[in-house]
């Protein structure tokens, strides 16, 4: 879907912003870019929509080279979150959510019933659609930043932190959201965040940069449990890993009985879908090696099992 | 207080003749008004592309709104002779600095992420112009337009020194005559005009303001 091939960038002479970078985003990836301030990240999300153009190398859209494509149509064709939001101040949600279909003139019938289908994609009732973007609040713009790029149903949206500016609480429930968007429409997803746990609930696969260079690129299982490069290593540690914990559901995990009093014990088990990190933790609050888990019914289907962990294959 | 008994009976007897002059005056002005803020209006949008050429623009704008009107309409006398042809090239000339220079602040000022939002999303450079950065630059430029027809209105008033008509035809028949009752009314007249479109283009502005900020 989207190709880099010995790509490199750089604002001003002798100052590489990205070098000899190659990446391959195959349709329907969720792709997670996360590196520190400043490695390259927005850079790149603007060369796969022909923002920026690369000094050298090529770059490679839906099998055709960027160079191939006129400018304003491989734009329309990818959905973009800029990093700060950048709604439109004189234009209603309404209208905010419907430029792209705008651009395209599409008659305003339609335009309208898009947007309400927008609103409620990303969980914000009708009412709002009349509103400015004054009137809302850090988290509702970045829905409606969203909404915004999702208009036009492209195949490829590019999201720059959309959620930055907003509190963890919010953040969580709009991870799960995006999880959500991204799981019922089948897109291809690159998303920049600064956050490992966001990297890691989100991504089918996450390339660690710094200074312009893939570090590390792989599933959350690479990524957290067979780093190859010391900053990579670094970089995730403990955190990925204790974020790994906090996402993987015991779902996951879950092993046969194997006889044990506390296995059967209901008033131990834990939920299949609450993360490791619970099941963990209860098995350490009561002195146990493993603990029943139940279904979303409540019936018991099997065990958590501390020794079973180390013999998963990550 | 006698003075302004008989400036009202002039008004009340002579009132067919100011309101000839007001009409007069404002057509003058509105055609003045007109031109300036398509040409002031279409050079700010060309300059905003290239700071090069609104560095030169707006510096030579500068200079010409510097030169006195009394010296500005007799220069044009000497060239396209008297007449209200005249008066109106100089009002243009006066008037273009406050409508292009805020034209063109309003479209370089307006944030560049917005403008990269729209770019991004595959804004032809048309579009991001009339959809984007016009209406976001439109309350600037109001304001400046509200400034220059202002000004416009004022000056009209010196316009008929050089033969056009207008309320100034008033203000100097009373100054040649000595009448002072007849130059007062005339300014009156003139400040009571400007006042009013002052008032409409700022109620405009206002409607325009609520929403950008
Ligand atoms: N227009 C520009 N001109 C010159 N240098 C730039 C420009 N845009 C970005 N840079 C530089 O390029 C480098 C990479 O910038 P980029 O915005 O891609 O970083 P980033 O990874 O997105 O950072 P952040 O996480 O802070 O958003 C930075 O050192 C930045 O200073
Ligand atoms: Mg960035």
């Amino acid at each position: 879907m989207i190709q880099f091939r010995d790509v490199s960038q750089q604002y001003e002479a002798g100052k590489p912003i990205i070098q000899n970078l190659s990446l391959n985003i195959e349709a329907g990836e969720f792709v997670v870019l996360i590196g520190p301030s400043g490695c390259g990240k927005t850079t790149l999300l603007k060369m796969m929509n022909g923002l920026i153009a690369p000094n050298s190398g090529e770059i490679i859209i839906k099998g055709k080279t960027i160079k191939d494509w006129d400018p304003i149509v491989l734009k329309r064709n990818i959905g973009y979150v800029i990093q700060q939001v950048g709604l439109f101040p004189h234009l209603s949600i309404e209208k905010n959510m419907a430029y792209p279909l705008d651009l395209q003139k599409t008659a305003a019938a339609q335009k309208q019933e898009r947007a309400r289908e927008l609103i409620h994609l990303v969980g914000l009732d009708e009412s709002y659609l009349k509103k400015y973007p004054n009137e809302l609040s850090g988290g509702q713009k970045q829905r409606v930043g969203m909404a915004r790029a999702l208009a036009a149903d492209p195949e490829i949206i590019l999201m720059d932190e959309p959620l930055g500016a907003v509190d963890q609480i919010n953040r969580a429930v709009l991870q799960d959201e995006i999880i959500r968007i991204y799981q019922s429409l089948h897109k291809t997803i690159v998303f920049v965040t600064h956050d490992i746990e966001e990297a890691i609930k989100l991504g089918t696969k996450i390339v660690v940069l710094n200074q312009g260079e893939i570090m590390e690129i792989g599933t959350r299982d690479d990524i957290v449990f067979h780093s190859k490069s010391d900053f990579a290593e670094a970089f995730i540690g403990n955190k990925g890993f204790l974020s790994y914990l906090n996402i993987v559901k015991i779902k996951q995990v879950i092993c046969p009985f194997n006889g044990s009093a506390a296995e059967k014990d209901i008033t131990l088990a834990v939920n299949e879908a609450d993360p490791l990190i619970v099941g963990i933790r209860r098995c350490l609050e009561n002195g146990v090696n493993k603990i029943g888990v139940r279904n979303a019914n409540g019936t018991l289907i099997g065990a958590f099992d501390l020794g079973c962990l180390s013999r998963l294959k990550f | 207080m006698e003075f302004f008994t008989s400036l009202g009976n002039l008004l009340l007897t002579r009132s067919d003749f100011f309101i000839e002059l007001m009409v007069q005056h404002l057509l003058l002005s509105f055609t003045a008004i007109i031109i300036i803020t398509v040409v002031g209006i279409t050079t700010g949008i060309l300059i905003a592309k290239s700071p090069k050429a609104a560095s030169v623009v707006i510096g030579l704008t500068n200079v010409l709104y510097t030169i006195p009107s009394i010296a500005m309409f007799g220069f044009f006398v000497s060239i396209t002779g008297i007449g209200n042809t005249t008066a109106i090239i100089a009002l243009v000339i006066y008037g273009l600095l406050p409508v292009i220079r805020n034209t063109y602040v309003g479209l370089t000022e307006v944030d560049s992420q917005i403008m990269e939002a729209a770019v991004g999303m595959g804004s032809t450079p048309w579009q991001l112009l009339s959809k984007i950065q016009f209406p976001l630059a439109l309350p600037v430029i109001i304001a400046g337009i509200r400034n220059m027809v202002v000004m416009t209105i004022a000056l009209a008033g010196i316009a008929s020194f050089i033969g056009a008509g207008g309320l100034g035809v008033a203000i100097w028949r009373g100054i040649t005559t000595n009448f002072d009752e007849m130059t007062v009314a005339g300014s009156l007249l003139v400040a009571l005009l400007a006042f009013i479109a002052d008032g409409i283009l700022g109620m405009i502005e206002k409607r325009l303001l609520r929403r950008t900020k």
